[in-house]
């Protein structure tokens, strides 16, 4: 699947960046219609080199953890007999609409009213699996919920809150996350996460404090060296990047890229995103071309189909 | 050829049995072996995804969870770590609960002398323990040195459970060697010290343990635990770091400390005490006079199950809202907006109460402290010796100073922490965690950390240095009295195995 150019050019031409933030920083230009993978997750859909790879990924939704698992590995059957197993006739199974299941149970014997609530829905080639935690006393709520994921949930990732093979198509939740772990084929310390958060308030708690940093370095007896700090807007969205490198004696350097956006309050569509890329000095050029395509490809997932 | 014959070091001045006249005999005399066994404070066991080896990363994450060894580790994944990122390290992934076995000690299988599972910087102090010259005492004992790191994140009584087993691994294995070896010597930092009482005192080691020398223990818990947990980590050496990386702010600290019973097993128990005859350690003040002062009795009932709402309520005044609390509900699951949006958050909220999870961890901490330290006072094993750390500031009371407030919104900055409030004219208001004034270790108030001494004790007896909680052991004069305190055990030993009943001679 190839990339779109359009979207990074809207985004280019939307930046704004608050007066006197910005430092000087030179971006290499990326090739993009060559040699780029789509991704899709929760709302958003980027774009990154093929010498880049998901190593995971994670999508929650009304606190609803969703996946999507092709049937080619192990057959729906075993799986869904192996956790069974797991759990012995404490689990309770209920049935859901469309051939989908679930199981209740409690995973730590110590704490008995935590339970948990697992279900699988079969959609031809592949299944929609959902998982939330549930507070003993509660599960008439746990399986109205539940079984509303269940029904939402269709094939592909044009719109809709996006898990990997297909997306949830209802109204956005309050409490919606994800998390994408990326790593470099060749060189596995290359490594960019990207978490999304629905927000009530901004959320500045992540946001890169330069003198803890500085105080990190040199208690383990090292130095830090702030490369570049600037607001950097992506999607419409501004936050701030930092690019920072650690020195700690007798290891080779080591570089952190942030960008961190805070978030509109209740909009499931402007989510507090933290983006956190790290690599080995050596590496640079790695990080580099992986980042540049993230944050430049960063494109908004429509909430519902266009008409 | 000689017959051979083996006989144990305290039955030597006991006639031997089958000895034949005009044949050879060669009698052996086996050392006992005495193990010294580490065990570490909070955050100073190495921790790993459990069933992995700690190497790689697996669904997102490493599979090394908490690696305060390694700076560079540090940096890379937790130091600007989201709350939600630091749950799905520490806790468990996002949709469950805490589970005991989610992670579990980074170390090798079998665990070998124990070092690799905790934080490289105790090892000096046990290198120089394992380089001691024992002098007479190693003409009888032998001493091999051994770490034990546990899963701090858990329930103590695991840990100490762990430990227990690894007591027995470790005497089978030195009985092996030397032929002789029944008891071990156990050496503590701070929550260690509760890990090996609970294996002594509750779950009934006691037998298994000659002795326990016990460093900067919070042996009836420490208002720091409140502190931190309302206003995240403060610290600015490494030791400090190591506890920074957990959390700068009391969001961050709440997310792992409110669900997991490990952290909650520090807070004092309902035997602390901020002065000799005082209950109450958490005042709520305004211009020098005490408004209120917690607990009367009990911490558990009156803070603990207490829900923090750091806000007012709208429209009332004086508003009523108990903003002291231990823990303020929202911070429990980053990844959960309770209360509002529409229908499905509605269902969303309603189906998992992260408070009744909390609850019930708060239990699992309040069991260990009332097995632990019940009324007639703190269990501890027979042969204890104790050290405290003084000269640094510590929190003995914790202080929320009512002020006025000029447009103060957020309830936490950075090591930080503050109630709004409204006053009778509906003004606003804001109670400030103030910063720790009393004495102690920086962590561990003197009151809690003395709890078990005892005036009497045989040299070099229960101490007080001039030391910082977490690098006690790092003090060369900590170090010479925990040298002296593993000695007055061996001859504690030496005399017990020479009295008739116990040695049988």
């Amino acid at each position: 699947m190839k990339f779109n150019l359009a979207a990074a050019f809207l985004i280019l031409a939307g930046c704004s960046v608050p007066a006197g933030q910005e430092t000087k920083v030179e971006y290499r230009t990326l090739d993009r219609r060559e040699n780029m993978i789509e991704v899709s997750i929760g709302r958003f859909r980027i774009a990154i080199p093929e010498q880049t790879r998901v190593a995971s990924r994670h999508q929650s939704i009304y606190g609803v953890d969703i996946r999507t698992a092709p049937f080619d590995d192990v057959p729906i059957a075993t799986q869904w007999r192996n956790l069974r197993a797991q759990f012995g006739p404490d689990a309770r199974e209920i049935k859901f609409p469309d051939d989908a299941i679930g199981l209740f149970y409690a995973p730590y014997s110590a704490m008995p009213m935590n339970l948990v609530l697992e279900a699988m829905r079969p959609m031809g080639s592949h299944a929609l699996w959902v998982s939330c935690a549930v507070t003993a006393g509660k599960e008439s709520s746990a399986e109205r919920l539940v079984a509303k994921i269940l029904s939402v949930y269709g094939p592909g990732t044009r719109h809709g809150f996006c898990a990997e093979l297909g997306s949830i198509r209802m109204e956005g939740s309050l409490s919606e996350s994800t998390t994408l772990s990326l790593v470099h084929k060749q060189t596995p310390g290359v490594k960019i996460d990207m978490e999304t958060q629905t927000v009530m308030t901004p959320d500045t708690s992540t946001f890169t404090s330069l003198d803890e940093e500085r105080d990190l370095a040199k208690a383990y007896g090292g130095t830090l060296d702030v490369r570049s700090e600037r607001y950097r807007t992506v999607a419409g969205m501004t936050g701030k990047e930092f690019r920072l490198a650690l020195t700690l004696a007798g290891k080779t350097p080591k570089l952190r890229y942030t960008w961190q956006f805070s978030g509109e309050p209740r909009n499931p569509a402007r989510p507090h995103i933290n983006i956190v890329g790290i690599a080995e000095s050596p590496s640079q050029s790695n990080l580099e071309a992986a980042w540049e395509a993230l944050l430049d490809s960063l494109t908004p997932i429509p909430m519902e189909a266009s008409r | 050829m000689a017959k051979q014959q083996k006989v144990e070091w305290f039955k030597l001045d006991i006639e031997l049995d089958g000895l034949e006249p005009n044949v050879e005999h060669e009698v052996e005399v086996c050392r006992e072996a005495i193990p010294i066994i580490f065990v570490p404070g909070i955050m100073g066991s190495h921790l790993r995804r459990s069933d992995t080896k700690g190497e790689g990363d697996a669904d997102d994450l490493p599979n090394l969870r908490w690696n305060p060894s390694d700076g560079g580790w540090m940096w890379d994944h937790l130091v600007r770590a989201s709350p939600a990122r630091r749950r799905l390290m520490l806790v468990n992934t996002p949709e469950r609960h805490f589970d005991p076995h989610y992670l579990e000690v980074d170390e090798d299988n079998p665990p070998g002398d124990g070092f690799r599972g905790i934080f490289t910087d105790y090892h000096e102090f046990l290198n120089l323990l394992r380089e001691t010259q024992w002098g007479e005492i190693s003409k009888i004992f032998t001493l091999p040195v051994y770490a034990c790191g546990f899963n701090w994140t858990a329930d103590v009584r695991d840990c100490a459970a762990a430990l227990l087993k690894r007591v027995d691994d470790i005497i089978a294995e030195a009985k092996a060697i030397t032929g002789l070896c029944d008891k071990v010597i156990l050496i503590s930092h701070s929550m260690g010290g509760l890990v090996c009482r609970t294996a002594s005192e509750v779950l009934g080691g006691r037998g298994r343990i000659l002795g326990i020398v016990h460093g900067v223990q919070p042996v009836n818990g420490t208002p720091a635990a409140y502190w931190r947990i309302k206003a995240g980590f403060e610290g600015f050496d490494k030791f400090g770091f190591l506890q920074k990386a957990l959390g700068n702010s009391g969001p961050k600290v709440t997310v792992i400390l409110g669900n997991i019973p490990g952290g909650l097993e520090l807070l004092p128990n309902k035997l602390y005490r901020s002065t000799a005859d005082r209950a109450d350690w958490l005042h709520i003040t305004e211009d020098g006079t005490t408004l209120l002062a917690l607990p009367r009795a009990d911490p558990y009932e009156e803070i603990y199950r207490v829900k923090a709402e750091v806000h007012p309520k709208k429209g009332e005044n004086p508003s009523t809202n108990t903003y002291w609390g231990l823990i303020d509900p929202a911070l429990l699951n980053p990844r959960r907006v309770v209360g509002e949006g529409n229908e499905f958050d509605g269902l969303s909220a309603d189906e998992y109460d992260p408070w009744a999870n909390y609850l019930g961890l708060l239990k699992i901490a309040e069991t260990l402290h009332d097995d632990l330290s019940p009324p007639t006072g703190p269990k501890q094993h027979p042969q204890t010796l104790c050290i405290s750390g003084t000269g640094r500031h510590t929190a003995t009371v914790v202080e929320l100073r009512l002020e006025s407030n000029w447009g103060r919104s957020d309830p936490y900055p950075n090591q930080g922490f503050r109630g709004l409030l409204h006053d009778d004219a509906g003004h606003n208001r804001q109670a400030v965690l103030q910063d720790p004034a009393d004495d102690g270790d920086g962590t561990v108030p003197l009151l809690s950390a003395i709890a078990v001494d005892v005036s009497r004790r045989p040299l070099p007896g229960d101490r007080l240095f001039d030391v910082g909680h977490q690098s006690a052991y790092s003090d060369a004069h900590v170090r010479r009295w925990a040298e002296a305190a593993i000695r007055a055990l061996c001859k504690y030993h030496f005399y017990e195995r020479r009295k008739p009943a116990a040695g049988g001679g």
